[in-house]
């Protein structure tokens, strides 16, 4: 093999681990949950009853 | 120039594209996570996050079973007691709302409105919130300019602004919710429910 192609198969070699790198320090960055979001608000509920008994008013009957 | 020289330049380029780009990662990185290098010291700093957090301590209220009298034609129902042209159970108590997080905070109530949760003639029911911050409330929790609901305020279904800055301190933490009801005589007869959603904004 040339020089010329020694070098070159060795740069694209150097290229693919520099690419393998940055994709490993990606995948740090999101195991360290920086991107983790947090909720700030609460909510809470209350309950309200009451109950109508049937009346001739309210049930359609005569007075 | 033989192709193999452009190909080397072009390599060549990329190279250093990639070195480029792995250095300002890696310095991102170490700026995010703190990664430490070697002996150096570091120091740790705490940050504590303003957390809003309310809490019902009274959070039911029921007037049991009871009818509209004969005569006027409407019940009025009011938490500070008051059951009049009805035969309901008085209730003198509101609900109450907390807020045991760190931070003040700003309510909202949401609930259904009175076609839905009492029905009878739409002219007649009523059903509305009042906020204080006196009575069963502790005072200065909401002061006056903050109380939006100041007054019995009709519920309409959608999210209303109830206090905009409900305080965390203790002793002035804790706010009263009254509620109204007018009930008309030609309400269909059964149990009725509504379930009041109260939302807080840290500010």
């Amino acid at each position: 093999m040339v020089n010329k192609e020694k070098i070159f198969v060795g740069l694209l070699i150097l290229v693919i681990l520099l690419s393998v790198g940055s994709i490993m320090i990606m995948n740090n960055i999101d195991s360290d949950d920086v991107s983790e979001k947090i909720s700030y608000e609460d909510g809470q509920s209350g309950d309200l009853k009451f109950g109508i008994l049937e009346t001739e008013e309210n049930s359609g009957r005569d007075k | 120039m033989k192709s193999i020289n452009i190909l080397i330049v072009v390599a060549i380029i990329a190279v250093t594209f990639s070195v480029v780009n792995l250095i300002v990662q890696f310095d991102d990185v170490m700026e995010l996570t703190g990664f430490a290098i070697g002996n150096d010291s570091g120091t740790a700093n705490v940050t504590i996050i303003g957390q809003a957090s309310i809490e019902f301590t009274a959070s039911t209220i029921d007037w049991g079973l009871g009818a509209v009298n004969e005569v006027p034609t409407s019940a009025l129902l009011v938490t500070n007691g008051t059951v009049d042209g009805g035969n309901w159970s008085a209730v003198s108590t509101g609900l109450l709302l907390r807020n045991d997080g760190n931070t003040n905070v700003s309510v909202t109530l949401t609930s259904t409105v009175a076609n839905d949760f009492i029905g009878g003639l739409s002219a007649v029911n009523l059903y509305q919130l009042l906020v204080s911050d006196t009575g069963a409330g502790e005072a200065n929790s909401c002061d006056s300019n903050h109380l939006i609901m100041d007054t019995f305020t009709e519920v309409n279904g959608a999210e209303q602004n109830a206090c905009t800055n409900f305080s965390y301190y203790d002793a002035q933490d804790l706010i009263e919710i009254d509620v109204l009801l007018r009930i008309p005589e030609d309400a269909t007869p059964g149990l009725k429910s509504a379930t009041i959603t109260a939302s807080a904004t840290p500010l």
